[in-house]
């Protein structure tokens, strides 16, 4: 879990660019080739939100690279619908004063205008890594309901689990909701209290009370809401290098 | 305008302080006699009262108070009065008394010249019950120097409660007055409504600034209201007791509106110190009504002791001049008038004696009125220089907030047309260097001709192009080039049309336009961007209006206070910007 290497989880990536100035988004198809080489399978410009989400309706993509004053206009709405969805949003934009308020929401980078090629570069490095690249600002997830995006609060969220093709998010109160996002990419964008206890499952880890060894290579965690889930060894043996530490 | 105003009231001041003073010298030396020789008064016989060596200090000098006698009384009057020069033949001085309630003698230096004895007072009363008589004084009895008319009185009836009577000199077809009329009471009512309808307009006028100071005006009125009120009572038929009380309490009335009078001209002004001086003029005040109330024989002082109080005011209300005062020059000219004719000799008793008590209360309250107003202008005028300066502030602040961006991204176009093509690169930094050297040098302006201003939007227009790889054609249709706006107005327009409507290579057309009409000028702006055509669904969506319109309207503001319209909409297939600018 702890590796950043470069080369360890590559994906063959498809890339959406959504940028109103063609220089600019020009160039920034031009470093995406340049830097991924082999790895970009589809790199597609849009000069408008409205043509690129038309095509994001059918379409799946691993990365969105979004400029967030598209036409003039603010675009933290236009970054809410790339953010209910599965691939990753990237911001790439001359308003850094807005960088803070777009972690807060789950973007996985904000690389400031002009753009250089290792900046970018960095920002796939992000991507590839297995976990979460940065100083946890994250604050909220959206989500898509009744067809208008909604801000999920993170410190209401006690843990994921993945479900057929979505995520479920199990929040306080017994309340949940779904996410499109995978465990991988959530994993990619959560603070570090959220911990990958399983294939299936990210906990809160201060959620959790206790886990033990059933036996048999079976473990299991209970979380303060006495719900019991599967851990995995790997995850089992991380609890208590933790535990030692403190 | 401000001067010219002040001008024309020191002259009218000025005028009027000329105009009694030509009054006071006729009475010195046009007509020969003293005014201030007051009237004295005995009740009760006086052996030899008429006798012009006759020691009459132990009488008293009457007042309104005094004056009050009931049917029962009888007594002498006595006054001097010194001629300045012989009255020669054929002339004579014409002395007459009108109002009078007695039955009288009138004797001058001693000799009887008119009894009411030996006429048929049913026959001679007025239809008011007040009689009169005309004597003429036979010339050897006035000569030059000192003389004294004495009058004995008796047998009152019953009058509707009136003291006091009339009493001409006239010589020369001119009446000089010398008796003391209880009408003054009347005109001071007149006086008293004039006076509240100018403190109601200041009332209504100030509005909630004032409210410190309504306190004190809502005071001034009810002591003028007593003041005023005063007036009424001499048509009632009250007891000679009720009289003296109310006397009494309108010498305190007078009192109690020049200590208010004071208070309100102190926190108008808001002089410093203003405790010492409240205390100092108002305990004054109060000493002076209570020695006159007790000790009448200071009543010729009295006009010397008001004087003395009135001049302290006045130096007090001189140094806020000085210190300009917003308001200032006002109250110390009112006041100064006001002073003059209630205080200053010869004066005073030339305006009690007539109607000018109106005239110096109405134009004190006129200049008080004078005072507040200017004293609010400046208050207004220096809110709108902060306001000014505030918005100028925020002005540049909004245009500084939405310049770096343009920059940035025009920078980041730079350098990648730099790496493709030269040439274009080249071409485009010296379209960015002219916008920037252009923007720099008109932007901390407070207009400029149109033609910058559309020389600016070129250079705007050129470096979209690049970064945009369009093509922006503008045109411009019946606008005066020399005709004066606020900079950056078409400027943030464009730049927003450029954002917001146009696609990337979409090549496009901006019209700016210009009509006048009923003394308003209208800008309309209109683009063909394929961008902004779903708006013309959605007439009722609210266009969240961002920097660039905020910061045109601060502009227009800035420039045209509220004299500006600014409207937006999509309109015959174009989105289309109307600025409206009335009476240019």
């Amino acid at each position: 879990m702890e590796s950043k290497n470069n080369n360890c989880r590559k994906i063959i990536m498809k890339i959406v660019i959504i940028e109103d100035e063609p220089l600019i988004a020009r160039e920034i198809a031009d470093y995406t080739s340049e830097i991924l080489k082999d790895n970009l399978k589809l790199c597609k410009i849009f000069y408008t939100y409205e043509e690129a989400s038309e095509y994001l309706a059918t379409e799946t993509i691993d990365l969105c690279l979004l400029d967030l004053n598209l036409n003039g206009v603010s675009g933290f709405e236009i970054l809410k619908n790339t953010l209910v969805k599965s691939f990753h949003t990237i911001i790439i934009s001359a308003r850094t004063e807005q960088a803070l308020e777009a972690f807060k929401y789950g973007v996985l980078d904000f690389i400031p205008k002009p753009l250089t090629r290792e900046r970018l570069r960095e920002g796939f490095d992000r991507f590839n890594s297995r976990v979460a690249v940065g100083k946890n600002e994250i604050q909220h997830l959206v989500v898509r309901k009744h067809n208008s995006n909604h801000m999920i609060s993170i410190s209401e969220i006690l843990y994921f689990e993945a479900k057929d093709s979505l995520v479920k998010m199990h929040l306080r109160g017994g309340k949940h909701e779904f996410i499109e996002k995978s465990l991988n990419r959530l994993n990619q964008i959560l603070p570090g209290k959220y911990i990958r206890t399983h294939r299936s499952y990210i906990v809160n880890i201060n959620e959790i009370v206790q886990y033990r060894h059933k036996g048999g290579g079976v473990y299991e965690l209970e979380l303060k809401t006495n719900e019991k889930l599967p851990l995995s060894p790997t995850a089992y043996k991380t609890l208590q290098k933790m535990a030692d530490k403190k | 305008m401000k001067k010219i105003k002040t001008a024309l009231i020191i002259l009218f001041f000025t005028a009027t302080l000329f105009g009694q003073a030509k009054d006071t010298i006729r009475f010195g030396v046009g007509i020969p006699f003293d005014p201030l020789n007051l009237w004295k008064l005995s009740i009760g016989d006086s052996i030899n009262g008429a006798k012009r060596e006759y020691d009459d200090s132990g009488w008293k000098i009457i007042n309104r108070r005094n004056m009050a006698l009931d049917s029962t009384s009888s007594g002498w009057l006595r006054k001097q009065i010194v001629l300045h020069e012989d009255v020669e033949e054929p002339n004579r001085i014409l002395l007459r008394l009108y109002y009078v309630r007695t039955k009288f003698e009138v004797f001058w230096d001693g000799e009887p010249v008119y009894s009411s004895k030996n006429i048929d007072l049913n026959e001679r009363l007025l239809e008011s019950q007040e009689s009169f008589a005309n004597m003429l004084l036979p010339a050897k009895l006035c000569t030059k120097g000192s003389h004294t008319i004495a009058i004995r009185f008796y047998d009152f009836f019953p009058a509707a409660g009136r003291y006091g009577f009339e009493a001409y000199l006239q010589y020369n077809g001119v009446y000089h007055y010398i008796g003391i009329d209880w009408l003054l009471a009347q005109y001071f009512f007149l006086g008293f409504i004039l006076a509240c309808t100018i403190i109601g307009l200041v009332l209504l006028w100030g509005g909630k600034q004032y409210r410190p100071f309504i306190f004190f005006t809502v005071l001034c009125i009810i002591t003028l209201l007593w003041k005023g009120g005063m007036a009424s009572f001499q048509h009632l038929n009250l007891s000679l007791a009720w009289i003296k009380i109310l006397f009494t309490v309108q010498l305190f009335a007078y009192s109690v509106f020049d200590i208010f009078l004071f208070l309100f001209m102190a926190f108008q002004l808001n002089i410093s110190k203003k405790t010492i001086h409240i205390t100092v003029v108002s305990g004054v005040n109060i000493v002076f009504v209570l020695l006159h109330i007790l000790n009448y024989t200071l009543f010729t002082a009295m006009v010397y002791y008001y004087s003395i109080i009135n001049l302290y005011i006045l130096g007090i209300l001189a140094y806020s001049v000085m210190k300009k005062t917003p308001g200032g020059i006002y109250m110390f000219s009112g006041f100064a008038f006001y002073a003059l004719l209630t205080s200053a000799p010869y004066i005073s008793q030339f305006v009690r004696y007539t109607n000018w008590e109106i005239v110096s209360y109405t134009v004190l309250m006129i200049f008080i009125i004078l005072s507040i107003r200017h004293s609010m202008k400046e208050k207004d005028k220096r809110e709108n220089a902060l306001k000014l300066r505030t918005q100028r502030l925020e002005i540049e602040l909004l245009k500084k907030s939405i310049q770096p961006h343009f920059l940035i991204n025009t920078l980041s176009a730079l350098k990648t047309l730099a790496k493709k093509d030269a040439d274009k690169a080249d071409h485009f930094l010296e379209a960015v260097a002219n916008e920037l050297r252009l923007f720099n040098k008109i932007s901390a302006e407070y207009e400029i001709p149109i033609k910058t201003e559309l020389e600016l939007c070129r250079y705007h227009l050129d470096i979209m192009e690049f970064r945009k790889e369009a093509k922006y054609k503008f045109h411009i249709k019946d606008v005066d080039l020399e005709d004066k706006i606020p900079p950056l107005v078409f400027h943030t327009l464009i730049e927003n049309s450029i954002s917001h409507a146009f696609r990337p290579f979409e090549e496009g057309n901006i019209w700016l336009a210009c009509s006048k009409s009923n003394g308003n000028t209208v800008y309309t702006l209109e683009n063909d961007g394929s961008l902004l055509s779903k708006y013309i669904d959605r007439e009722n969506e609210k266009i969240i209006e961002g920097m660039g319109i905020n910061y045109v309207k601060a502009r227009l503001e800035e420039r045209y206070s509220k004299n500006w319209q600014l409207d937006y909409g999509y309109e015959n297939n174009l989105w289309k910007v109307k600025i409206t600018i009335v009476g240019k």
